[in-house]
């Protein structure tokens, strides 16, 4: 059998991974190819030390950025499949997610209650903010996929329960912006827009609103998207606003009142 | 996998002096033990009537709006219609949507479906959409027409652009929110009078009537208050709360007045 | 993880957020540091594992397929990349990342070795940065690069020896600054 270059030990034995006796084994052949002691130290030690190197921090941009393109990418799913009933249809019941979901909610409450119970000092102020955060995290969860599904009640549900929150994190705002964008129901995107508005001083969420005036083709949302821009006096969506005057199917009172709009911004 | 059910179709040839009108009907047999089913259909133009009624099977009629004129040739020749619409259905189980093939063509469908079914429709252009006796949770978007549901059991969430919308409701599904949009357009729905909801109501031009006791609910501002920002209220919905409140119906036309009506219990 | 092949999206979320911090951490220490691009970099795996949910065949563990996927994006994004050689002294130009760490001397090091990093080359930092990550193993990272757990091992040994070599090099200088007596050219750390 070819004899293993000891070298391949090596990294077992940096982690600590091998029994003395296959650690002394391993040590002395290593010796014989000049690397010694001291130098297995200053290894282990780099080794050791690369673990505390920073992983760094993601900034809230990224999760918005991907709930948009996983909205996105849903919606073009289901325009391609249009004419095809996909099994997904028929797995994604709206109810049974609903109901998992809460049920898991319902589990981690019960699991909290009882740790409670059995007598343990769980209730320090941290572990309250612990458990409050983890119950937002799955209603974020449960709302970020209500707004996945088919029937577009669902996805009503989903914005309505939005206003329960204080304050929306990056995937919601992303997954609201998808849904302003490419929602093929225009009461959905309508709802969408309007809990948005919510959140209107984020000014990733005004980029969000601007760039939206040109994915509009419902005259009750262009109106919206007008009136809104004027109330936040976004000058940046004087340029947009001006693209969509271009076209001429457009109803009378959306050109008034964006004709409008222009004027104030500009 | 998508199976087809579709077990008969006739043409239906109706000779009627002196035009020649066709229509097609497709009956679509259905098996009762399915649970949450839901009917979809998307008519590219023209409208779409749809009753239910106490049978298995789900009826599709669908018939041109406008005939073809023919002249009849000296000789007896006719024109034969070379290409003619086509109605098919595709089902994975409890979804089943119907399609046509008729490029340019306005049709109206007539459709009987068992009573308990969910629907999803849209109409694009030349077409109202008519909705009786179903209980389920009801999806209608429509462009240029009406939106008409009568004696529905169940939840909805209609919209439309040019045209009105008008629901009556003998029965509520709880815990359900229901939007209703209209661009130009009244909208006028009747509820039952024991039904638990917030109404949030919003009408550009037009007026807001109700016969409901509402409960003023507070409005929030919407921006809270941000450093160098100003406070903007944008949120000027009417809102109201209904017997013990509960999930929100919300309502809104641009163009048209509302009108909430409490259903009369008929003895 | 077949609920993936099954094609259902709304799955990708839950696998997003247990995933996005490994990934990101992977792009950060491999491009040292480079926030906007390891952004960028997190939206192209799970982008193409979206696309690409088919190419996870259910063998091996899903760990592994993000991170391939993970590997070969930052192996288009190297090719996209000029080359730029950084000629650079030996000494640091300061710190480019800030750490929490109380001990000052730990902080310091932390900065020389994350100075040396960069000098090394990006098959080597790459090789050091698998080998640390939760959950991978070596034999699937083998896999992963086409070649043997052993040869893997051997790598991971000489790109740890050659960031060693550096590091002492930058702490020497750093000594020299400071002033500090009697540090043994062979200790790495106190």
């Amino acid at each position: 059998m070819k004899k293993k270059d000891p070298k391949e030990k090596i990294i077992d034995l940096l982690q600590g991974n091998l029994t003395p006796e296959e650690a002394r084994e391993v040590i002395s052949g290593l010796e014989k190819d000049g690397i010694d002691a001291g130098e297995l130290e200053s290894l282990r030690r780099i080794s050791h030390l690369i673990e505390s190197v920073n992983p760094g921090e993601p900034s809230s941009d990224m999760d918005r950025r991907f709930y948009e393109m996983l909205a996105n990418e849903e919606n073009e799913a289901l325009a391609a499949e249009k004419s095809l009933i996909g099994k997904r249809w028929f797995q994604a019941s709206s109810f049974n997610v609903g109901v998992r979901i809460a049920a898991g909610i319902a589990l981690f409450l019960l699991g909290w209650f009882t740790a409670s119970w059995s007598g343990q000092k769980s209730n320090t102020d941290r572990e309250m903010a612990d458990v409050s955060n983890k119950l937002t995290d799955l209603k974020q969860t449960l709302v970020l996929t209500m707004m996945q599904q088919n029937s577009s009640l669902e996805r009503i549900k989903a914005v309505n329960m939005l206003n329960e929150f204080d304050s929306a994190d990056e995937r919601i705002i992303g997954s609201l912006l998808g849904a302003l964008n490419h929602d093929e129901n225009d009461n959905v995107r309508l709802l969408s827009l309007e809990a948005l508005i919510r959140y209107s001083s984020n000014p990733a969420v005004r980029e969000g609103l601007v760039t939206s005036i040109a994915n509009q083709s419902s005259p009750m949302i262009q109106l919206r998207l007008a009136e809104v821009m004027v109330a936040l006096n976004e000058r940046k969506a004087a340029p947009e606003f001006q693209k969509v005057l271009m076209n001429s199917g457009l109803n009378y009172s959306v050109r008034n009142k964006i004709k409008e709009a222009v004027t104030v911004l500009l | 996998m998508i199976k087809k059910l579709i077990i008969s179709k006739f043409l239906l040839l109706m000779i009627a002096i002196p035009v020649l009108c066709q229509g097609e009907q497709l009956i679509i047999n259905l098996s009762p033990s399915l649970k949450n089913r839901i009917f979809i259909f998307e008519n590219q133009k023209g409208s779409i009537r749809v009753i239910g009624y106490d049978g298995e099977d789900i009826v599709v009629n669908a018939t041109p709006r406008f005939r073809e004129t023919e002249k009849s040739g000296s000789d007896g020749m006719r024109r034969i219609e070379q290409n003619p619409f086509n109605i098919y259905a595709e089902t994975d189980g409890s979804t089943i949507g119907l399609y046509s093939r008729a490029i340019g063509k306005t049709l109206d469908f007539d459709i009987k479906i068992p009573r308990n079914f969910s629907l999803k429709l849209k109409s694009l252009d030349n077409g109202n959409i008519q909705i009786t006796n179903i209980n389920g949770e009801i999806e209608v978007e429509n462009a240029n027409g009406d939106i008409s549901l009568e004696n529905i059991s169940g939840s909805s969430v209609l919209s439309t652009v040019y045209g009105k919308i008008s629901a009556v409701f003998r029965e509520v599904k709880p815990d359900s929110p229901m939007m209703f949009t209209s661009f130009e357009g009244n909208i006028t729905l009747e509820f039952p009078p024991a039904i638990n909801a917030i109404l949030k109501m919003k009408s550009g031009t037009g007026e807001i009537h109700t016969d409901f006791d509402l409960v003023p609910v507070m409005r929030q501002p919407v921006v809270k208050n941000v450093e160098n920002t100003k406070i903007y209220t944008l949120e000027d919905w009417v809102a109201g709360k209904i017997n013990a409140g509960g999930p929100e119906i919300i309502i809104k036309s641009y163009n048209g007045n509302i009108t909430i009506r409490k259903k009369q219990v008929i003895k | 993880m077949s609920h993936v092949i099954d094609g259902e999206i709304d799955k990708i979320s839950i696998l997003y957020e247990k995933y996005k911090r490994p990934i990101y951490s992977y792009f950060f220490k491999t491009t040292c540091g480079d926030r906007e691009t390891s952004e960028d970099l997190v939206h192209t795996v799970f982008y193409r594992a979206i696309r690409y949910k088919h190419s996870f065949t259910g063998q091996g563990s899903f760990t592994k397929w993000i991170f391939s996927i993970a590997h070969n994006v930052g192996l288009d994004h190297n090719r996209k990349k000029r080359n730029y050689y950084n000629y650079e002294s030996e000494v640091r130009s300061g710190h480019s990342i800030m750490y929490d760490e109380n001990d000052y001397e730990k902080k310091e090091q932390l900065a020389s070795l994350e100075f040396a990093m960069k000098k090394l080359e990006d098959e080597e930092r790459e090789i050091i940065v698998l080998g640390k990550i939760e959950g991978l193993r070596y034999k699937e990272i083998a896999d992963m690069l086409g070649t043997t757990e052993g040869n893997v091992k051997v790598r991971i040994f000489r790109a740890i020896r050659k960031l060693k070599d550096i590091f002492i090099k930058i702490e020497n200088v750093r000594y020299e600054k400071e002033g500090s007596k009697g540090k043994d050219n062979r200790s790495a750390s106190r």
